[in-house]
């Protein structure tokens, strides 16, 4: 017990480098362009409708966003042509950017006079990574002093 | 839990909730006034492409301060208070703003431009790379450290 007490800065130590490259794991968007593409933004409709979104880019005079819409009976992916199109209650409401266990990633095209307000989320550096990364650091430093 | 684990982690929520306060939330068009910055790659009906920094994107046209480094079919002429950037022979519209050594010494200009949004046939958007750059190096460290600390001070 004593021998643990004292070797807590260099458990502490060690902690924070496994945590620290354990993060790192999660990949950096690096320094390429191509890597670090999509920047979040609020979308506000005509309609007053509102939702969180990634701005990815323009085609066609139109908006180009990526929006997570969570599964449901209503959500449904069909292949046609060798893409993969979402519909939600029948309609179509975008191509599937990524299908995943919770959600679906919806690539939509938005036209500019469908919004009313386009906002982009800057400077946001703290996301639920460094909450899960503190929850465990912290919970890890309870659990070896606990020991 | 004891009260001194249950006082730790109400203060690390506190200190992220705080801290997710410094994001901002801009206008998209207002970013160049409001100091958002977020970069463009587009690609004009015309072919033309541009890279730079987005300033404007409204529903009707995108501004960007576009980047043109010298060299190749890009040359930066006139005099330092009346330059113009050339383009394979025809000047590029819009305004030169600044005029800059890149890091390996070649001159390069910044051009205000505006594009309409229905001539641009393509573009894809980006954080820049300081934001991107920071971004992780914070949550690789900040994370794990206010924990690292809280936990430390809640033990004693």
């Amino acid at each position: 017990m004593r021998s643990i007490r004292a070797c807590k800065p260099v458990l502490a130590v060690l902690l924070a480098a496994l945590l620290a490259m354990g993060a790192g794991c999660a990949a950096g968007p690096g320094a390429r362009f191509e890597d670090r593409i999509g920047v979040p933004v609020r979308v506000t409709l005509a309609d007053s409708t509102s939702y969180g979104a990634t701005l990815v880019g323009l085609k066609e005079g139109a908006y180009l966003v990526d929006r997570e819409i969570p599964k449901s009976d209503e959500l449904v992916v069909v292949r046609s042509g060798g893409q993969d199109f979402v519909e939600e209650n029948g309609r179509v409401v975008g191509t599937a950017v990524e299908i995943r266990d919770f959600d679906v990633v919806v690539r939509q095209s938005v036209p500019p006079q469908a919004v009313t307000d386009l906002s982009v989320r800057t400077d946001a550096y703290f996301g639920w990574g460094t909450v899960i990364a503190a929850g465990l650091a912290f919970a890890l430093v309870i659990a070896i002093e606990d020991i | 839990m004891k009260l001194g684990s249950l006082c730790g982690v109400l203060a690390l929520a506190a200190v992220l909730a705080i801290a997710s306060g410094c994001a901002r939330r801009i206008p998209a068009s207002e970013l160049g006034e409001e100091g958002g910055d977020v970069e463009i790659r587009l690609t004009t009906a015309a072919g033309e492409q541009v890279g730079g920094r987005l300033v404007s994107l409204s529903s009707s046209d995108v501004v960007v301060d576009a980047l043109y480094a010298h060299g190749g079919d890009v040359s930066i002429e006139g005099t330092p208070d009346r330059r113009r950037v050339v383009v394979d022979g025809r000047d590029v519209d819009g305004q030169v703003l600044a005029v800059e050594r890149t890091p390996e010494g070649r001159a390069q200009a910044t051009v205000r431009r505006t594009f309409s949004l229905n001539e641009i046939t393509s573009a894809e958007i980006a954080r820049s790379r300081r934001e991107a750059t920071l971004g992780t190096l914070i949550s690789q460290v900040a994370g794990p450290a206010i924990g690292l600390l809280l936990g430390l001070l809640v033990q004693g």
